[in-house]
């Protein structure tokens, strides 16, 4: 293997574990508003990390772009879907866990 | 025949011939982008990038712009926050105690309203240790999960650099 490709074999392999603890937190933690913040945070780095990854092993500039774009695109989907999930759950009266 | 919606009749009518240019080099480089440059992909994608350009909800002229040097700084401190955001959270998921300290805080606005909040609120939900729960025309409150000094502070510098990324000014009305 050469040099880019064991780099973006380790990126990759490194954005696994956030991934995996933004789902570990998903199911441990107690409350919506809790695992949006999970989700939200694990997601943006482990993604981010395997499309980089990705994106050096492919050895192309386009193919590069297009996961740079993929993960810029899932940003915002994730920022604004969780902001909506979280501003809708206080608004109908759904009190944080602990509060 | 259908008829056109009136909403869209709307967007139509809002947009200029000048904005044209700029969107059609913008959605033409991302259709190309995705599809990988296949020239066959431009049978649907050029009808596409037309539509998308004449039926565009954003407005012509936006009231912020985005600064070379403001976005500079702002990736760096983006890639150290996200980082560590993401082993904060991963690190409160594994613990065997999943230690949590929910909080509830309201964040007067120093942002003009003019798009550049939104776009604060939702970079927030990516940052360590806050989520945006409530918009109001004075203060978003902000929900967190950690130590509330440490975010507070964290607020203040991503607050400063997107008004720098976004040429904005910031007002003190507290």
């Amino acid at each position: 293997m050469t040099l880019t490709e064991w780099l973006g074999t380790a990126l990759v392999i490194a954005g696994v574990p956030f991934l995996l603890s933004g789902t570990l937190g998903l199911l441990r933690f107690p409350d919506v508003y809790t695992r949006l913040h999970a989700l939200a945070k694990g997601d943006n780095v482990g993604l981010g990390l395997i499309c980089v990854g990705l994106g050096i092993q492919s050895g192309s500039v386009t193919v590069a772009l297009k996961l740079l774009l993929i993960w810029v695109l899932m940003l915002i989907a994730s920022a604004t879907g969780a902001g909506l999930i979280a501003r809708t759950a206080l608004a109908r009266g759904l009190k944080p866990w602990g509060l | 025949m259908t008829r056109i919606p009136s909403f869209i009749r709307d967007i139509i009518g809002r947009t200029r011939p000048r904005d044209l240019p700029g969107r059609l080099i913008l959605y033409a480089g991302l259709w190309w982008l995705i599809t990988g440059g296949d020239a066959g992909a431009w049978t649907w994608g050029a009808p596409a990038v037309a539509g998308a350009a004449i039926i565009s909800p954003f407005p012509g002229r936006s009231p912020w712009q985005i600064s070379i040097p403001g976005a500079l700084t702002f990736l760096p401190v983006f890639v150290a926050f996200s980082l560590r955001g993401a082993l904060d959270v991963a690190r409160r998921a594994l613990h065997p105690r999943r230690p949590l300290n929910p909080a509830l805080l309201d964040y007067p606005w120093r942002l003009p309203d003019n798009g550049s909040r939104v776009f604060l609120a939702n970079l927030i939900n990516l940052m360590p240790g806050t989520l945006c729960v409530r918009i109001t025309g004075r203060a978003m409150t902000v929900h967190t999960i950690g130590d509330t000094t440490r975010t507070l502070s964290g607020l203040a510098e991503l607050e400063a650099r997107t008004a720098m990324l976004l040429k904005q000014p910031l007002h003190d009305e507290h």
